[in-house]
């Protein structure tokens, strides 16, 4: 995605962001970070 | 029991340069996906815009990639003493990792290549963290893959009428 079509978040949005930055990742987040992070590790990278 | 099914081992994620294998035959639905990595993804990493992995299998094919760069979520007005929101997040940016661009190969589709290559921006994500500001990975979904990143990839949504929406995850564990 361009980033030319990239906007602010007016306050309605930017608090339900903040809200849900608050609260930290739910617990299927978190579930699907351990399987995510278990598969990152090795995966072999070529810089 | 891995969420993940084919055999990632034949898989190196490459940085892409001019001799990445595959690239001209890379093939996806979206031409401006095929036209991002055959020509504007070198340009944007010689700019330093924007940097592309291409994850490419059995040292043959390129059967996908990811273009990443620096970005943050900004608040549209600026932040005052008197916003509410400052009780819990101090300022009017959140700092984050955009996923630019994200493609997979068409002949090489549903084979959870597109969740390796975001479990791999989420785990480098998590390690720029540690050493320069990054709450979350964030991007701009076209609409068709809005459910994936939701139901898949557990990434919230903010739906935003007339603008680009934003998709996140939050980095941070409660």
């Amino acid at each position: 995605m361009a980033l030319r079509e990239i906007q602010p978040l007016d306050d309605k949005d930017w608090n339900t962001l903040i809200d849900d930055l608050e609260k930290g990742q739910t617990e299927e987040q978190t579930m699907f970070l351990k399987e995510a992070l278990n598969h990152a590790k090795n995966l072999k990278i070529s810089r | 029991m891995s969420i993940f099914n084919i055999d990632f081992d034949k898989i190196v994620v490459t940085r892409l340069s001019e001799n990445t294998i595959g690239i001209d035959s890379f093939k996806n639905s979206k031409q401006d996906m095929v036209t991002h990595l055959q020509k504007d993804a070198l340009r944007d990493q010689r700019l330093k815009i924007g940097t592309t992995w291409v994850w490419v299998y059995d040292n043959k094919v390129a059967v996908g990639y990811i273009s990443l760069a620096m970005y943050s979520i900004d608040k549209k007005d600026i932040l005052s003493n008197q916003d509410e929101s400052t009780k819990k997040y101090p300022y009017g940016t959140v700092p984050s990792l955009l996923v630019g661009q994200l493609a997979t190969h068409k002949d090489y589709e549903c084979n959870k290549i597109g969740m390796s290559m975001i479990s791999w921006a989420i785990q480098q994500a998590l390690e720029y963290s540690e050493e320069l500001g990054c709450r979350t990975v964030a991007l701009h979904p076209h609409e068709d893959v809005i459910s994936w990143y939701k139901d898949k990839l557990k990434f919230k949504h903010i739906r935003r009428d007339n603008k680009q929406d934003i998709m996140y995850f939050n980095l941070l564990k409660k």
